[in-house]
C-alpha cells in the first residue's frame, strides 16, 4: 500500500483522541466513583435502576411506616396491659366487697377504690400518642371516652387505622376504643361506675352480676392484645425481608452504577502509558529521503 | 548541420519539460498537509518523431498534461460515508440532552421524584391530621410538577437549539452551493477541465466533502466537468453556474426545508441536516409526548381519587392537580396550596382516617392502560430506556462511521496524498534528467564549436 505523508498524521491524531477519550471517562469513574452517568452507557440497566431506586425509596418509606406503627402498637399494647391488671384488681377488691361478712364502711372503701381505678381506666382508654388518641378509630383528635349526663359514651367510630408496611401490604396501628371498652356486651367504664354504686348502695347481688360483665371485657382486651401482638409480628417480619431485600437491591444497583476503581485506575493506567507511547512515536521525526540527498 | 541544431530546439524543450516536472514537484511538497489537496503528476509523451532516409529519429518529449492522481471510487465513497456519518452526528448531541433529561444519575430525576410523591401519602397515612406531613405531601407534589416543567422546558430549549442548528446548516449548505456554482464557473472560463492540473476540480470536491456531511445530494457531471448537484429527488441545488438557497420554515410544528418555495423535507435524509431533522419531527417530540401521557395519567390518577376525599375542614376533595390535557408535562401544577385542602379521609370519618392516603400511595403499583399497563415508574424506566437505546445506537454507528471514514480517508490518501519521500525520489530522477540533458546540450555545443573551427 502506498503511504502517503498525511496518512501517517492522521492515523496519529484519531489514535491520540481516542486514548484522550479513554482518559477522560476513566477519570470521571474515579473521582466519581460511578460507571454510569447517562443511559446509553447501558440502556436496560440503567431503566433497571430507575426501578430499583423506586423500591428502594419506598421500603425506605415502609420502614419509616414500620417505626410509626410500632410505637402506636407498643403504647396500645402497654394501655392493654395495664388495664387487664386493673381488672385484676378489680376482681380482687370485687370479691372482697362481695364477701358478706364486711360491713357497709369496707364497701364504701371498695367503691371508693373501684371509683380510682375506673379514672385510670378512663385514663387510659384516653392513650394518646403524639397528641393523638389511639383509642378512638378515625377521631384521633376528640377523647373518646367522656361522661355525659352521668353516663360513660364513646365519642369515636369503629374503624381501624392502617399503614402501609410493605407492597399491598397494611398493618393495623390501632383498635378503636368501642370494640375494648364500650362494647354492649362489656360496657366497662359504665360497669366500674356500675359497680361502685352498687358497692354503696349495699347491693351485693347486683355488684356480682357486673362482675360477670366485667369478665367479658376481659375477653375483649386479651383479643385486642392477641391482635395488637400480632400486628407487632407482621411488623418484625417485614422489616427483616425488607432489610434482605434492601441488601438485595442496594448490591444489584451498585453493581449497576458504580465503577470498580481497581479496574478503572489499571484502565486508566494503561491509557496513560499508550498515550506517552503515541505520543513519543508521533514526536519522533521522521526520517526523510528528502534528508539524504541534495 | 541542421542536425545539431535540431537537437539543441528538441534539448531546449526537455529542460523546460523538467522544469515544470520540478515546479509540480515543489507544488505537491508546498501542499503535502493541504487539505483535500489531490497530488499532481506530469504526464510526458513522446513528440512525432521525423522520417529520414534510414527511418524515423524521435524528436523528444512534451508534457502532455498536468493531472491530479484521485479514484473517483473512493470520493463517492467518502461522499456516502460522510453523509452518514454527518447523519448520526446531527442526532448525538441531542439524544445526549434527552438522556440528561430523562436520567438523573443524582437521585435527583422524575422517578426520584414520583417516589417522594407517593411516599408522602404513605408517610402522611401515618398521621392524618399532621400539619407538616400534609405540608410535606405538597412540597413533593410541587417538586414533581417541577420535575415535568423542567423536564418540558429543557426539550423545548433543546427543540429550539436544534432547529436553530438547522437554520446554521442550511445557512452553511448555501455558503457551499453557491462556492460549487462559483467554481462550475471557474471551470467553464479555464476551458476544458484539468487544464489548470485540477486545483479547481481539488477545491469543487473538497466542497462537496463538505457538503456532503451536511446533506444528502446527488450529483451530475457534464462533459464540459460542470457539475450539478440536486436533492436525492432531483430538486437542484447547483445548477451549473448558479446555486439555489435553501430556505427553513419554523413556524409550524417542524422545521420545513424550502428550495425555490417548493418542500423538500422529505429528500433530506442524510447529513448532519437529515440527523437534525429527525431529531426535530421525531426524536424530541416522541419524547415530550411521552412525558405529557406520563404527567397526564399522574394527574389525572390522583385527581380521581383526591375528589373523592374530604379535607382536614369537612369539605370535599378538589382537584389535587391542574393541567392542560395533551401538554400536561409543561403545564402541570398543585392546585390546592392550604394542607388542610388535602382531602384523604373517607366522608364522614374522624381526621384519623387516611383511607384516601392510602389509596392515593397505592397507585405507585397500579398499571394504568393509558401508560400500556406499565405503572408510573416503569413508564418513566421505559423512557429511560428508550433514551439510552436511541442515544447508544447513534453513538455506536457514529463510532463505527468514524472507522469507515478512517479507512475511506486512508484510501484516499493513499491514492492521492503526498509521499514526500516519493517527491525526493522523483526530485532525484528529474534533476538528474536535467542535469543528462544539460550535459547533452553541452556536447553539442562542443560539437559546434569545433565544426566553427574547421572554417
Amino acid at each position: 500500500m502506498r503511504v502517503s505523508d498525511r496518512m501517517s498524521f492522521s492515523l496519529l491524531l484519531d489514535n491520540l483522541s481516542k486514548i484522550q477519550s479513554q482518559i477522560f471517562e476513566r477519570t470521571r469513574q474515579i473521582s466519581s466513583g460511578k460507571r454510569l452517568h447517562k443511559p446509553s452507557q447501558d440502556p436496560a440497566p440503567s431503566a433497571r435502576l430507575v426501578r430499583l431506586r423506586d423500591e428502594l425509596a419506598r421500603i425506605n418509606q415502609y420502614g419509616r411506616n414500620i417505626q410509626n406503627a410500632r410505637v402506636r402498637l407498643g403504647a396500645a399494647d402497654e394501655a392493654l396491659n395495664s388495664l387487664r391488671n386493673l381488672l385484676d384488681v378489680v376482681h380482687e377488691r370485687g370479691a372482697f366487697g362481695l364477701t358478706e361478712t364486711i360491713n357497709q364502711d369496707q364497701r364504701d372503701t371498695v367503691a371508693a377504690e373501684i371509683d380510682q381505678i375506673l379514672q385510670s381506666v378512663l385514663s387510659l382508654g384516653n392513650t394518646r400518642v403524639d397528641g393523638r388518641q389511639i383509642f378512638a378509630g378515625s377521631h384521633t383528635d376528640t377523647e373518646p371516652f367522656q361522661l355525659v349526663a352521668g353516663t360513660y359514651v364513646y365519642q369515636g367510630d369503629s374503624q381501624t387505622l392502617d399503614v402501609e408496611i410493605a407492597d399491598n401490604r397494611n398493618v393495623l396501628t390501632s383498635i378503636p376504643g368501642d370494640q375494648i371498652f364500650a362494647d354492649p356486651s362489656a360496657d366497662l367504664l359504665n360497669s366500674l361506675q356500675g359497680l361502685a354504686d352498687a358497692f354503696r348502695a349495699g347491693d351485693r347481688d347486683l355488684a356480682k352480676n357486673i362482675l360477670e360483665d366485667i369478665g367479658n371485657a376481659e375477653n375483649l382486651i386479651d383479643l385486642a392484645r392477641v391482635r395488637v401482638g400480632e400486628a407487632v409480628r407482621l411488623t418484625q417480619e417485614t422489616e427483616r425481608n425488607h432489610e434482605n431485600l434492601t441488601l438485595q437491591l442496594v448490591q444489584e444497583a451498585s453493581g449497576i452504577e458504580d465503577a470498580d476503581i481497581a479496574e478503572s485506575i489499571t484502565e486508566l493506567t494503561r491509557a496513560e502509558t499508550s498515550l506517552q507511547a503515541t505520543l513519543q512515536t508521533g514526536a519522533r521525526a521522521r526520517v526523510s529521503l528528502f534528508d539524504l540527498i541534495g | 548541420m541542421s542536425g545539431l541544431f535540431s537537437v539543441i530546439r528538441n534539448n531546449l524543450r526537455s529542460l523546460s519539460n523538467f522544469q515544470a516536472a520540478l515546479a509540480v514537484i515543489n507544488d505537491n511538497v508546498a501542499n503535502v498537509n493541504t487539505p483535500g489537496y489531490t497530488r499532481k503528476r506530469v504526464i510526458l509523451t513522446s513528440t512525432e518523431p521525423v522520417t529520414r532516409s534510414f527511418g524515423q529519429i524521435g524528436t523528444g518529449a512534451e508534457i502532455s498534461r498536468v493531472e491530479g492522481v484521485r479514484d473517483q471510487f473512493i470520493e463517492r465513497r467518502l461522499i456516502l460515508e460522510l453523509q452518514s456519518q454527518g447523519f448520526f452526528a446531527g442526532q448525538q448531541f441531542g439524544l445526549e440532552q434527552i438522556e440528561g433529561t430523562v436520567f438523573s444519575s443524582a437521585e435527583a430525576g422524575i422517578s426520584d421524584q414520583l417516589s417522594r410523591f407517593f411516599n408522602a401519602f404513605s408517610d402522611l397515612a401515618n398521621d392524618g391530621s399532621s400539619l407538616p406531613l400534609r405540608q410535606s405531601v405538597l412540597s413533593e407534589a410541587e417538586g414533581l410538577a417541577d420535575q415535568f416543567n423542567n423536564a418540558f422546558q429543557s426539550l423545548g430549549r433543546l427543540a429550539l437549539d436544534n432547529q436553530q442548528q438547522i437554520k446554521d446548516t442550511v445557512g452553511q449548505i448555501n455558503e457551499l452551493t453557491q462556492r460549487i456554482a462559483d467554481l462550475n464557473g471557474e471551470i467553464t472560463r479555464t476551458g476544458v477541465l484539468g487544464q489548470d492540473g485540477g486545483t479547481i476540480e481539488d477545491q469543487r470536491q473538497l466542497a462537496l466533502n463538505q457538503l456532503a456531511e451536511l446533506v444528502e445530494f446527488r450529483t451530475y457531471s457534464d462533459e464540459n466537468g460542470v457539475l450539478t448537484v440536486t436533492t436525492t429527488s432531483g430538486t437542484p441545488l447547483v445548477l451549473g453556474t448558479e446555486n439555489r438557497a435553501m430556505s427553513v420554515d419554523t413556524s409550524g410544528s417542524g422545521a420545513v426545508i424550502l428550495v425555490d418555495g417548493r418542500d423538500v423535507t422529505d429528500d433530506i435524509t442524510g447529513g448532519q441536516l437529515g440527523g437534525q431533522l429527525v431529531l426535530d419531527r421525531e426524536t424530541i417530540p416522541s419524547f415530550i409526548e411521552e412525558l405529557d401521557v406520563l404527567a397526564e395519567e399522574v394527574a389525572t390518577q390522583v385527581n380521581n381519587l383526591h375528589v373523592t376525599g374530604e379535607d382536614l375542614d369537612g369539605n370535599a376533595g378538589q382537584p389535587f392537580f391542574s393541567f392542560t390535557p395533551g401538554g400536561a408535562a409543561g403545564s402541570i401544577s398543585v392546585a390546592i396550596s392550604d394542607p388542610r385542602q388535602l382531602a384523604v379521609r373517607t366522608p364522614g370519618s374522624g381526621v384519623g382516617n387516611v383511607d384516601i392516603a392510602l389509596q392515593l400511595s397505592g397507585l405507585r403499583d397500579q398499571r394504568f392502560a393509558a401508560l400500556n399497563d406499565r405503572t408510573f415508574n416503569e413508564f418513566h424506566s421505559d423512557i429511560v430506556f428508550r433514551a439510552g437505546l436511541e442515544s447508544r445506537n447513534v453513538q455506536e454507528n457514529l463510532a463505527v462511521q468514524q472507522l469507515v471514514l478512517e479507512q475511506v480517508r486512508a484510501a484516499r490518501d493513499s491514492v492521492s496524498g503526498v509521499s514526500l519521500d516519493e517527491e525526493a525520489v522523483n526530485l532525484v530522477q528529474f534533476q538528474r534528467a536535467y542535469e543528462a540533458s544539460a550535459r547533452v546540450f553541452q556536447v553539442v555545443d562542443q560539437l559546434l564549436e569545433e565544426t566553427m573551427n574547421l572554417i
